[in-house]
């Protein structure tokens, strides 16, 4: 490794217009990396780690940002070392995607839907190496070898749609390696993707790095990667850089007050060892949230939901006859008792979502049993069904879109109210205050408009809109997950809290295994439809005896920078397809008692 | 494939239906005969077209052999055309088969939409993109402008002023009529006025929308020049609304030329049916219908299948997920 940086980024500042002048987005940020080196930026939202890499490539000006000051000096191959603050468009363009190489977010977007692999991936040779298309498909077929995908002969005739995240992402990779760039920029690679398919793509970059010696700028707002991929760390919040230091020295002993709250916000895997409840998280600076009691379940059950089937039917042909299933889930049975949290916990397609909306009702499950506090959910009238959605709530996933933007805050959370006719007049906006206190949110809010908010706050928002028809039970589909970590462990404590003070269940939807460890009493992991494995949290975290379950547990990245990431990534299996031809009956789904309350699937996807 | 039939089958089934409402349409706005003769005509000559014509025939029976005629290609026959008094004898010998009336204008409106649109689809689509490739600047204030103007502008209007302008003052362009290039230009320009407006819109908000997504910037990140990020990666995104609007625009053409033909006294299909409908030349207005709805449903049926070739998840089957 020579001392030389490759790229020194000094005093940076970025601004972006508003009507209240310039709004600094990142202020006075210095670093710089070393040939063949890892720098992890990691920061929340609108912290400016984004900016700061999409500044160093110059394309900060087509979201209508500014560099007001500042330099980037790089060690160009042809040029010397050039400041790319200055550089002009052609020799910016020579620079983009032949010496700097970048990946994103998200996979599914990042790629052209409308042309194909081989194209685009030919695009970048025909730019900067001259190629012709058959030269270009030859070097494209190597680098999707380099990045270990499937068939890939296939793929450069597919087009984006026709495959998965993470062979987008892989893809995505090959692309920003095809001119072998010094330095591989990746924004947020793995937070689109699931966790098992998060861990091959770290192993892999951190594999092509060695391989190809690329110094990698890795941009994250998890703490859990950047111990798994960092070499050097630099803490960015609100546009600054707070610290900078070696991996192990920003884990094992950061200095800044922010570092450690993003440290301690981090719900980390196996901290809940020998436990048997659920605890609150630390959260810094508000102690009042983290209540050290635990709640303990009754043994009265409130929902039951017995062999739950849902199908989605595809049609086709002239008739429009039905010729095949989604078989969505399969055979789904559980018990959640008074004041107990169960978490569904799995990849995106294991069919978590669709088992909570069809015991709610919001869909119709194709057959199967759901039993509310005695009362046969599916078997009501829509009338009587309506007045028994006042038990049983249901908060979202994104916060942006599931409150309506065109009304009050106040008026938001009282409609529940209303529709039901729990209060009348003024006694309605007293319960909404009582709501927004009880949520910790100001009672001014109320006035607001859900624009006025950051997504922690509209979740507060979401959950007080919950609350405001008393329920029993509450599915919680994904509710934490757009949050950043800080407000995560917020969100995660206020739901924990409303559980002890007022005894709710949860439903607890989620595909983070760290979170579900710190807020289940029991734990039903699923996979392909069904659940492969049900049992209490010790049961699953410590002793779990499905294979899929194992693999789950494995591919989670933990804080603990001595584990080698690439030593976690011969997970990939192959996953089948869940949609089979009318008539068919799947198997009758075979469970082990492992001991008391755990079981395990042992006839079908071992 | 199976789609394919299906979709043709459908339009198949709408030009059907249109041939159907208006020969019902046409017999319920009174006698046919006393129509087209005018209240001053004598019985004699009222009974004579209404044998020749078959319209003594119960309703029911008419019909099936109207349907029958189009299935053969026999779309009935004019009496009226070129004709302003109708002799009472001897109609069978100044009957035309009203088919070849309307197809012999068919050329002209073709010329006319043609030449329309291969202006307006370049130039509004380069509108559109430029617009689009730098929102809020003074070109895009410019085609905001222009194509607002040419969307709302009145065409008889426009095609009178440029009248003035260039045949009258100028004398560069003939002011109407049918003959060469010369000929088609004026007309061309005071159509293609409204489509350029409506594509550079369209494409304009397309294109806008397309470089505000992902994979833009990995288009950029690449390093691929900015004409080509725009002109490539958006526009060919951004194809099916523009496309689409193509083929309105068109079908707007094919129909909706009659105050421009007049203007320009060109022979195209909408003057035929203004000539046809005011001499209520019943035969002659159902041909002109019957060949324009063709064209339309025609039309719409290429920018159906257009949208297949346009986007591989339509066409390779995929619904998403």
């Amino acid at each position: 490794m020579s001392s030389e940086p490759l790229i020194q980024i000094d005093r940076l500042n970025v601004e972006f217009p508003s009507k209240l002048g310039p709004v600094a987005a990142v202020k006075n940020v210095s670093f710089d990396i070393a040939p063949g080196e890892i720098l992890c930026i990691v920061g929340e939202s609108g912290s400016g780690k984004s900016v700061s890499s999409s500044a160093i490539m110059q394309l900060t000006k087509f979201s209508g940002g500014r560099v007001a000051s500042g330099t980037i000096r790089f060690r160009s191959r042809n040029d010397g070392v050039i400041d790319l603050k200055n550089a002009d468009e052609k020799t910016m363009r020579s620079i983009r995607g032949n010496e700097i190489g970048m990946i994103f977010q998200e996979p599914m977007s990042a790629l052209n839907p409308n042309f194909t692999i081989g194209w685009q991936m030919a695009e970048t040779l025909q730019i900067h190496r001259g190629q012709t298309r058959a030269q270009a498909d030859a070097r494209s077929l190597e680098l999707l070898k380099l990045v270990r995908i499937t068939e890939p002969e296939k793929r450069l005739t597919q087009y984006p749609f026709e495959l998965s995240g993470g062979m987008l992402q892989r893809v995505v990779i090959a692309m920003a390696l095809a001119c072998e760039p010094d330095l591989l920029i990746a924004d947020e690679p793995t937070t689109a993707l699931d966790v098992t398919v998060q861990a091959e793509i770290l192993g892999l970059i951190d594999t092509l790095r060695r391989e190809t010696g690329a110094a990698v700028l890795f941009i994250t707002h998890d703490m859990a990667v950047v111990a798994q991929m960092a070499d050097r760390v630099v803490v960015m919040y609100q546009g600054e850089k707070v610290e900078e230091g070696p991996v192990r020295q920003i884990l094992e002993a950061p200095q800044h007050a922010y570092t450690k709250v993003l440290l301690d916000a981090v719900p980390r895997l196996g901290e809940m060892r020998g436990k048997a409840a659920p605890e609150a998280m630390r959260v810094m600076g508000d102690d009042t949230d983290a209540k050290a009691e635990s709640i303990h379940p009754s043994t009265k059950p409130i929902l039951t939901v017995e062999n739950l089937v849902k199908r989605f039917p595809i049609f086709g042909g002239f008739a429009r006859k039905v010729v095949a299933n989604v078989h969505a889930i399969e055979d789904i049975s559980f018990t959640i008792h008074e004041k107990e949290t169960l978490s569904l916990v799995g990849e995106s397609g294991s069919g978590k979502s669709v088992t909570g909306r069809n015991i709610l009702r919001l869909e119709q499950p194709t057959s199967g049993k759901v039993i509310f506090d005695g009362t046969d959910v599916l078997a009501q009238s829509p009338k009587d069904m309506r007045d028994l959605r006042r038990h049983m709530q249901m908060i979202f996933q994104d916060p942006y879109g599931s409150l309506n933007p065109q009304k009050r805050l106040l008026d938001q959370v009282a409609e529940p109210i209303h529709n039901f006719k729990l209060e009348k007049g003024s006694a309605i906006e007293d319960r909404v205050a009582g709501l927004f206190d009880r949520v910790r949110l100001p009672r001014d809010f109320m006035r607001r408009y859900p624009s006025e908010l950051s997504g922690g706050q509209r979740q507060r928002v979401a959950i007080a809109r919950a609350l405001a028809v008393n329920p029993k039970f509450i599915v919680a589909d994904e509710a934490v997950s757009a949050l950043d970590v800080s407000v995560q462990a917020q969100v995660l404590n206020l739901m924990m809290e409303l559980q002890a003070d007022l005894g709710i269940s949860y439903l607890f939807i989620s595909h983070d295994m760290a979170v579900v460890e710190r807020v289940s009493h029991r734990v039903a992991v699923m996979f392909m439809g069904r659940i492969v494995e049900i049992g209490t949290r010790q049961q699953i975290f410590e002793n779990p005896q499905h294979n899929y379950t194992k693999t789950l547990l494995a591919a989670v990245p933990t804080l603990n920078p001595d584990i080698d990431i690439r030593d976690r990534t011969t997970l990939a299996t192959k996953i089948p397809s869940p949609i089979h031809l009318a008539g068919y009956a799947p198997p009758k789904l075979v469970y082990q008692e492992v001991s008391e309350g755990h079981s395990v699937l042992i006839n079908d996807l071992q | 494939m199976a789609y394919v039939i299906k979709r043709i089958c459908n339009s198949l089934l709408i030009l059907f239906i249109t041939i159907s409402f208006v020969f019902i349409a046409g017999r319920l706005i009174g006698d046919p005969a006393l129509n087209m003769l005018g209240s001053g005509a004598s019985d004699l000559a009222i009974n004579n077209l209404r044998e020749a014509a078959g319209l003594n025939d119960p309703l029911f029976v008419q019909y099936v052999r109207y349907i029958g005629g189009i299935l053969t290609g026999d779309f009935g026959v004019s009496y009226r055309y070129g004709y302003s008094v109708l002799p009472s004898e001897n109609l069978s010998e100044i009957a035309q088969p009203v088919l070849d009336i309307v197809l012999e204008r068919i050329p002209a409106t073709f010329a006319l939409a043609g030449a329309a649109l291969s202006v307006a689809v370049p130039l509004g689509i380069f509108m559109g993109v430029t617009a689009a490739a730098n929102p809020r600047s003074a070109a895009d204030r410019i085609v905001t402008v222009l194509s607002l103007a040419g969307v709302s502008v009145v065409q008889f209007w426009l095609g009178l002023m440029l009248i003035v302008l260039f045949a009258v003052q100028l004398g560069w362009l003939p002011t109407g009529g049918y003959g060469g290039f010369s000929y088609v230009i004026l007309p061309a320009l005071t159509l293609a006025a409204r489509p350029i407006g409506r594509i550079a819109q369209v494409t304009r908000s397309a294109v806008i929308q397309e470089l505000s997504k992902p994979y833009i910037v990995t288009a950029r990140a690449k390093g691929v020049p900015e004409f080509k990020v725009v002109y490539v990666h958006a526009l060919k995104n951004a194809s099916i609304p523009i496309v689409t609007m193509i083929g309105d625009e068109l079908s707007a053409l094919l129909t909706g030329a009659i105050l421009v033909e007049k203007v320009f006294a060109w022979p195209g299909v909408g003057l035929l049916i203004i000539d046809s409908l005011s001499r209520s030349d019943l035969p002659l207005i159902q041909a002109s219908i019957a060949v324009v709805a063709a064209l339309v449903v025609t039309v719409n049926l290429l920018v159906d299948f257009s949208y297949r070739l346009l986007n591989p998840s339509i066409r390779l089957g995929h619904t998403g997920a």
